[in-house]
């Protein structure tokens, strides 16, 4: 599209929407669904290019700040279902649920809203359990690219009505539109809940104990391997939840199961609160986590059992830190500031995956990187790209919405181009 | 179409062979109606490959002659969402019913789509694993046509849908191309392909292969056979079950008209005094189970259950489900054909919802019998039907219409688990805008711009004037004696 100044915009939205200058730019902030919609129309009338706030701008682009669109919607503790407005965070959600002995169940830093981890179906620590984020969406309220508002599913746990817009805008990084209203499946406080975390020096050994836990306890609530720069070796978390004496139980037949073992065993004793702020430090995709890269892998789980032994030992992969969440079949690496691999070691890796039969994706922010990030999350696939090509299309044939997101930035400036 | 049926014939058999290309009237009537016995329409042409690569082909030369084509499993389905509304080919699955790979270790199964759901669970069990959709057909029914429509089940309360369990697709594409989305890590790379292909009713494509999820055999399994006298405090039971947080493996609920259907079919000796029974399975660790049980009993003692039962061993726990699940076939001993209706509604509207169901019965004076997942607050209200009663057909038709006006009137949507297909595609406005089912509609043609696969499913066909029809399609009317 043509970029062009914000001003024709600006001059049409009406009044009673705010507008703040930030860095120069315009910065909208949308209090309803209704002012999303009118915007965005907007947006599409004078050809102005939207974009999200927190993420990079096109030029000329307008910002949308979503944190005035905060609000509840309507709380059916019966149902355990939930409506909210996308911008609200992840810890006024949980005040809000805390009175009724509820909670949505999957484990953010808390300062993300749910358009953040909605928009890139961020993975979570609680996916052991509790699946992908997108299974716990019954209903949208989102704005194609296009202007267009759309209602999808609601207060039903159960909908084959029509296509699932629910899968095409949860999880699109914005690309096709804008989630305004959410309804989201809840789940009960457990009445109990325990934390294990071994500490193992080598990977191979860690690597067992992850088999062996994984054979003993069905469903953990959260179970990952994890390294980091500021710990020596290997971690592993281990959660469990439940009734207290199921708890009690597997907590016994994990204390049997370790016993022997050659490792640190620290049982985190914190009140469920503080639990849940040590593990949303894991939440390594919030804006908040330093890092100059990250790479996601998505990998079948066979492999992805067997994914270190074939990698850690790269000279790069050194400075590298990991997390494995269990189940998810997920690998993240993450780099703070230095030894960030080179392209070709990168692009190499990439295709290691890909002939694993996993994808890879990768996040350079906000330090700038040489790695061409869009050369690196291109879909490989043809069908694919055609049909990506033709979701734009269909939904944002103006271009208003950023082309690309975190995970798939430009390399120079504008989007899309 | 543009080509001649006899240079179709001779194409399709090049590709399968001689004996899988059917265009013989008595074979085509075979094909000419699903689960959905109210409306039929015949294909011109069933084809039936063995092979991904010979799908693609098939499909192929439909793309190129401008054919459309509509892809069949065990035609369970129950919204008429394989009736080719425009004629053309049938691709029949039956054949591509090999189960590739079962992987305990990974808990996945690669399957061709032709597989029945029941083989299926036959061959997990022996790694002490099962697939968790499983609708009541299951017996019966192929994992191509439960991708198809997301299908769910008496278990999906808690274990999820279909779409739940695929984690990855083989494709063939409306243009002939071959494609996998996901995978056996379950996730798709930017946009979520298999989260928008399950579901989609045969409208985006074929699926061909997919990677399912197998999930573990509980410890545990128990169930609760609980009576009601008044319909009332029965669903109030299942209001406080799901308030409570207790996540049992299924809930259902069963009303006295099909208890003593069920009990004359199958000699089961449910409670025949009761408004209304529900069944309620725990399942999970020997432990839990046990607390969960005292919660549930608690609860439904609170609503006056009259009578409970445990089942005792497995043999009596899959005798309970069997005469569930064959409910539906119960009907027939009373007459002979139904419409079964398919809405969600929240699951605190029940007792209202009933009632009004009860009630539209009387007004029209037909008679439903009511079994359904109350978990879910998925309803399936049966509308009993003579099909040779013209007037009869009609008062069930208008009964069903007023019935999914309550539904959605509580904020809830026409669909579940069976599909919009042509049966309830003149609803769609009912729930959503012009607008949103434009919206909609840009989804079918960015995978099938030639509009070729399934056509004229799941929305409203225009008139002239841009007016949305009202009713079941005339074309079904008017072709084929469309009315059994």
């Amino acid at each position: 599209m043509q970029m062009t100044t914000p001003i024709a915009l600006l001059d049409q939205l009406p009044k009673r929407i705010p507008v703040s200058q930030d860095d120069g730019m315009a910065c909208i902030a949308v209090q309803s669904h209704d002012d999303v919609v009118q915007t965005v129309q907007l947006a599409n009338q004078t050809q102005t290019p939207v974009s999200l706030s927190p993420y990079p701008a096109n030029l000329g682009a307008v910002l949308l700040d979503f944190q005035k669109l905060n609000q509840v919607i309507r709380h059916r503790p019966e149902e355990f279902l939930i409506t909210v407005e996308t911008g609200i965070t992840l810890e006024k959600l949980a005040q809000r649920l805390e009175p009724f002995n509820q909670r949505f169940p999957f484990v953010y830093n808390p300062s993300r809203t749910m358009l953040q981890v909605l928009a890139e179906e961020t993975p979570s620590l609680a996916g052991t359990r509790y699946g992908r984020l997108k299974q716990f969406v019954t209903g949208i309220h989102a704005v194609t690219g296009d202007g267009e508002p759309i209602h999808y599913g609601g207060e039903v746990v159960k909908n084959v009505t029509g296509y699932d817009m629910c899968k095409l805008f949860v999880g699109s990084q914005h690309r096709f539109g804008l989630l305004t209203q959410v309804t989201l499946k809840l789940d009960p406080v457990p009445e109990a809940s325990r934390a294990f975390l071994f500490h193992i020096e080598d990977l191979q050994p860690a690597m067992e104990l992850l088999h062996k836990l994984k054979r003993l306890l069905p469903h953990p609530e959260m179970l990952a391997l994890f390294r980091t720069k500021k710990t020596f070796g290997w971690q592993i978390l281990l959660t469990l939840s439940g009734y207290k004496q199921s708890v009690q139980i597997e907590s016994d037949r994990v204390h049997d199961a370790t016993s022997h073992l050659n490792s640190d065993l620290q049982e985190l004793f914190l009140a469920p609160k503080a639990l849940e702020q040590w593990v949303q430090r894991l939440d390594w995709l919030s804006p908040e986590e330093p890092h100059a890269l990250v790479i996601q892998v998505m990998l079948p789980e066979k492999v992805w059992m067997d994914f270190p032994y074939r990698f850690m030992g790269l000279p790069w992969m050194k400075s590298a830190d990991v997390l494995m969440p269990l189940n998810t079949q997920q690998l993240m690496l993450r780099w703070i500031s230095v030894n960030i691999p080179s392209d070709y070691d990168l692009l190499f890796f990439k295709a290691q995956v890909e002939a694993m039969g996993g994808f890879a994706r990768i996040r350079r922010a906000p330090i700038p990187s040489p790695v061409d990030a869009v050369a690196f999350n291109r879909q490989p696939n043809p069908v694919l790209r055609r049909w990506e090509s033709r979701l734009r299309q269909a939904y944002n044939p103006n271009g208003i919405l950023p082309e690309y997101s975190p995970w798939i930035l430009p390399t120079q400036g504008g989007g899309g181009q | 179409m543009t080509i001649k049926l006899s240079a179709l014939v001779r194409s399709f058999r090049q590709i399968v062979g001689r004996e899988f290309v059917h265009r013989e009237p008595e074979v085509l009537a075979t094909y000419e109606s699903d689960g959905c016995v109210l409306m039929k329409a015949r294909p011109d042409l069933v084809v039936l490959p063995n092979s991904t690569q010979e799908v693609a082909a098939i499909i192929q030369v439909c793309y190129e002659h401008k054919v459309p084509f509509v892809a069949r499993g065990s035609g369970t389905g129950l919204s008429g969402g394989v009736l080719p509304m425009q004629g053309g080919v049938f691709i029949g699955m039956s054949r591509m019913n090999r189960i590739l790979e079962i992987n305990p270790d990974n808990r996945t199964a690669t399957v061709e789509t032709g597989v029945i759901n029941a083989w299926l669970n036959r061959e997990a069990r022996s790694y002490n694993l099962f697939y968790a959709p499983d609708p009541s057909s299951q017996a019966a029914c192929t994992l191509g046509g439960n991708i198809a429509e997301n299908a769910g089940g008496i278990h999906c309360m808690k274990y999820g849908v279909t779409m739940d369990h695929i984690l990855g697709l083989e494709i063939v594409t409306p243009e002939g191309d071959i494609v996998w989305v996901g995978g056996e890590h379950g996730y798709s790379d930017g946009t979520d392909w298999v989260g928008l292909f399950v579901g989609s009713e045969g409208t985006f494509g074929i699926a061909t292969k997919a990677i399912v999820r197998l999930t573990p055999l509980p410890e545990k399994t128990k169930v609760f056979l609980a009576a009601f006298n008044r319909l009332e405090d029965s669903t109030d039971a299942v209001a406080s079950i799901i308030a409570s947080g207790l996540k049992p493996a299924a809930l259902e609920f069963i009303d006295e008209f099909t208890v003593k259907a069920v009990n004359q079919a199958f000699d089961i000796g449910f409670p025949e005094t009761s408004e209304a029974v529900l069944l309620v399975e725990l399942d999970g660790s020997a432990q839990t189970v046990a607390l969960d049980e005292t919660r549930l009993l608690a609860i439904l003692q609170s609503h006056s259950v009259s009578q409970l039962r445990m089942a005792e061993d497995e043999k009596e726990r899959l005798k309970l489900w069997k005469a569930r699940k064959g409910a539906v076939a119960a009907y027939g001993r009373i007459l002979p054909a139904f419409y079964l209706h398919d809405c969600v509604i929240p699951r605190s509207e029940l007792t209202h919802v009933l009632r009004q169901i009860q009630a539209i019965g009387e007004k029209y004076n037909v008679i439903i019998g009511n079994v359904f997942h109350a978990g879910d607050g998925n309803l399936h209200p049966n509308i009993l039907l003579d099909p040779k009663d013209a007037d009869m057909t009609k008062r069930v038709l208008d009964a069903g219409e007023e019935m999914l006006e309550v539904c959605l009137s509580v904020g809830g949507v026409l669909s579940g688990e069976h599909g919009i297909g042509i049966e309830k595609a003149h609803f769609m406005a009912r729930q959503f805008s012009e607008a949103e089912l434009d919206v909609m509609q840009r989804l079918k043609r960015v995978f099938d711009p030639a509009g070729l696969s399934n056509p004229e499913k799941i929305f409203p066909t225009r008139t002239g004037c841009g007016e949305i029809r009202k009713g079941l399609p005339e074309k079904i009317l008017q072709t084929g004696a469309g009315w059994i």
